[in-house]
């Protein structure tokens, strides 16, 4: 398996848990916008980077805040994989 | 269960009077707790909370005093005009005034995220409280103004569709001569009296019983709390599930963190009881 593919069902762990969802992880596709299938606000988004610093020891930096990054599971595992220490 | 009863009250500090709700209990118990806020917009998610959980010790047996800091809610002042050297008066003046307007014989403090970290720091300057309760302890000021930076660079993010500057954002959090915290103007003394708080390299010498509860998600302690308490004599952290109510506008039961709190002081009792009556305890804290 792919590191890509180990991650992803531990992201979606994270959104879930940390946005309290009501869906089950692996009801989130790789591909889907989360943003608008969730309704994520700046607030959830918070709690997104947070737990991408916490869970998967990324620090993020300026230049890494775009919308384009967190819009869907696949980009932040690409994301991961770019920037974990 | 009767309910408590509340009353405005006014707490003198450094000639001015803050402005504050004592919910006080039916029992008999000559015991309190003193909430202390968190800052700026967390305050004010955070506020129906923090009123039922007063309400809900009181319900049992601990009188329970909420008050605003100088500058915020409904005491005097403008927000900007006061910081923290100001607030751990507040804090002091509070416990004091459980103890002689009040005549309680113990009091405890409660507070959450930034208010549990002063309250910390106010124990520093002189013995205020027989235990502590710290609901998110900010532990690092540094970490605390660099998740500020992370949500405004997600608001502009989120809101400037023709492209924001992050420089721009960053050079406005760490430079600016009054500081946009969350739609808060703090000034740039208390924004460098947070950036040097650091809990652990300075632990605080509290040696009361303390609970510190980590909130969020998952039923486990982050390390940071596992590490600031095995620096401080007595006491525990744990772990309650409940959205970061500090962060949210709309209702939310306090219930998970209630029960762990109320569990708490009842071990704290018991513990107590024995400790009085010449028994061993057998209740170990960490």
């Amino acid at each position: 398996m792919s590191e890509a593919a180990e991650l992803k069902p531990q992201i979606k762990q994270m959104i879930v848990e940390r946005l309290f969802l009501e869906v089950e992880p692996e009801q989130i596709s790789d591909e889907e916008n989360l943003m608008e299938a969730y309704d994520i606000d700046s607030v959830n988004l918070f709690e997104i980077v947070v737990g991408l610093e916490e869970v998967f020891d990324v620090s993020l930096e300026d230049a890494d805040f775009s919308l384009e990054t967190f819009s869907t599971v696949n980009n932040i595992a690409d994301y991961i994989l770019q920037n974990r220490g | 269960m009767e309910k408590a009863l509340e009353q405005v009250v006014e707490i003198s500090t450094d000639g001015t009077s803050l402005h504050g709700v004592y919910h006080q209990s039916r029992s008999e118990a000559k015991q309190g707790i003193v909430f202390c806020d968190p800052f700026a917009e967390e305050k004010k998610c955070a506020h129906r909370v923090m009123v039922e959980t007063a309400r809900a010790l009181a319900a049992s047996e601990f009188n329970c005093l909420r008050f605003d800091y100088r500058g915020c809610g409904d005491s005097p002042g403008h927000f900007d005009q006061f910081g923290p050297p100001q607030w751990l008066e507040d804090i002091t003046a509070a416990a004091a005034y459980m103890r002689s307007h009040a005549g309680l014989e113990t009091v405890g403090v409660l507070g959450l995220r930034l208010g549990a970290t002063m309250a910390l720091l106010a124990q520093r300057e002189q013995q205020l409280f027989d235990f502590a309760i710290l609901w998110e302890p900010i532990v690092n000021g540094h970490r605390y103004l660099k998740a500020n930076l992370q949500r405004s660079l997600i608001k502009a993010m989120m809101t400037d569709t023709g492209g924001f500057s992050a420089a721009e954002v960053r050079q406005n959090h760490l430079q600016a001569a009054v500081l946009d915290f969350d739609g808060y103007a703090v000034s740039a003394p208390t924004r460098d009296w947070i950036d040097t708080v650091d809990l652990l390299a300075d632990p605080p010498d509290f040696s009361a019983p303390v609970l510190i509860l980590n909130i969020g998600s998952r039923d486990q302690v982050r390390g940071e709390y596992q590490e600031l308490a095995e620096r401080m004599t007595d006491a525990t952290a744990r772990a309650a599930i409940l959205e970061p109510f500090w962060n949210r506008i709309g209702l939310i039961s306090p219930q998970p963190v209630v029960e762990q709190t109320a569990l708490w002081l009842a071990e704290l009792q018991v513990q107590h009881t024995k400790h009085t009556a010449g028994m061993p305890s057998n209740t170990t804290t960490k």
